[in-house]
């Protein structure tokens, strides 16, 4: 049991590495983009939507077997959309939130620690919904988008709070980053 | 007052306009969302309206009906399935044409693709492709059930 949590962290950890390492690569053509995704919070709202126990109440009550099932499958296919877009959002942060950072010497050691540890409690809870939702469908996985949502929330601010810290760059800096004007 | 503050000021007159002339007088977000997409352009995909443009300018015009087609798109997104084939069965029974050939051709066609904002995030354009797609999968069932139920009268 302690092995399988063992290796699924160093799995989750090299995922982790290899796409810093992919997105860095990569040249500054979407870069604008990037930054302005990147930033925007997951929504709320939409996830409640996708998950949303009602709408499986409804088609229940409302529609046949065969109905039920497309509806089952297309939350499926939606949820996991959403998990795609909330993680790859989350990873297009860190990576600004990592590359803005780098070289700042007004960085904390302990806060980035934190960050880091937000981030893959974040991707660990990540991979429990994506399991819950592929093993049990969306809505039996519902409880789950809480703890997400809360993590990513946190991540979300965290991160905010640490950029904004870093007052000797500036918002033009960040810019640069993403425009490939300097590195 | 600066210009900007200015414009922001008269775009948000023309939003009202719309609201209160236009939108006020279609009944359901769905039906709503319809007729402002009819408004943008297939190819440039700029909104026009000739009252709106005159009124104001089609520079203001644009801004506004593009604010209030994201804004009724985003609460199309938002509600509940329930309402969605609510408003579905709305739509379909307003449509000049027979009910079971707006279903047909909304499952075929898939029109409602064409009806969201230029500027709408992927993800939410796919949980609204999803869920008309299930609406219509509940409307056409509802109406199977309906003409196979034994008549009252």
């Amino acid at each position: 049991m302690l092995l399988s949590i063992g290796l699924l962290f160093i799995a989750l950890l090299l995922v982790w590495a290899l796409r810093i390492k992919k997105s860095s690569d990569q040249n500054g053509e979407d870069s604008q983009g990037f930054l302005i995704e990147g930033l925007s919070r997951p929504s709320r709202e939409l996830a409640l939507r996708i998950f949303s126990k009602q709408d499986w109440d409804f088609v229940c009550k409302e529609a046949g077997s065969e109905v039920q099932k497309v509806f089952l499958e297309e939350r499926r296919s939606v949820s996991l959309l959403w998990l795609k877009h909330t993680r790859s959002a989350a990873g297009r942060l860190m990576n600004l939130h990592r590359r803005v950072a780098r070289g700042n010497i007004e960085l904390k050691a302990s806060s980035e620690m934190k960050l880091a540890a937000n981030y893959l409690s974040f991707l660990s809870l990540c991979a429990i919904l994506e399991i819950l939702i592929r093993a049990l469908g969306p809505f039996r996985a519902q409880k789950m988008t809480g703890p997400v949502l809360g993590v990513a929330a946190e991540l979300w601010s965290m991160s905010e709070k640490l950029l904004s810290g870093l007052t000797s760059l500036g918002h033009d800096r960040i810019d640069a980053v993403w425009t490939g004007r300097s590195t | 007052m600066s210009q900007a503050g200015t414009t922001r000021m008269v775009v948000d007159d023309a939003i009202q306009d719309i609201k209160n002339r236009t939108l006020a007088g279609i009944s359901g977000d769905l039906s709503r969302l319809v007729c402002l997409a009819s408004t943008r352009d297939y190819n440039t995909g700029r909104y026009h309206h000739e009252g709106l443009g005159s009124h104001f300018s089609e520079e203001v015009a644009e801004f506004a009906l593009e604010a209030c087609h994201r804004e009724v798109f985003q609460q199309l997104t938002l509600i509940s399935l329930e309402d969605l084939v609510g408003q579905l069965e709305s739509y379909v029974r307003s449509a000049s044409a027979k009910p079971a050939e707006v279903i047909d051709t909304w499952e075929k066609l898939q029109p409602y693709r064409v009806t969201v904002p230029l500027e709408c995030e992927p993800l939410s354009a796919e949980v609204f492709f999803s869920n008309i797609r299930t609406a219509l999968a509940i409307v056409r069932f509802r109406r199977m059930r309906d003409s196979k139920a034994p008549r009252s009268s």
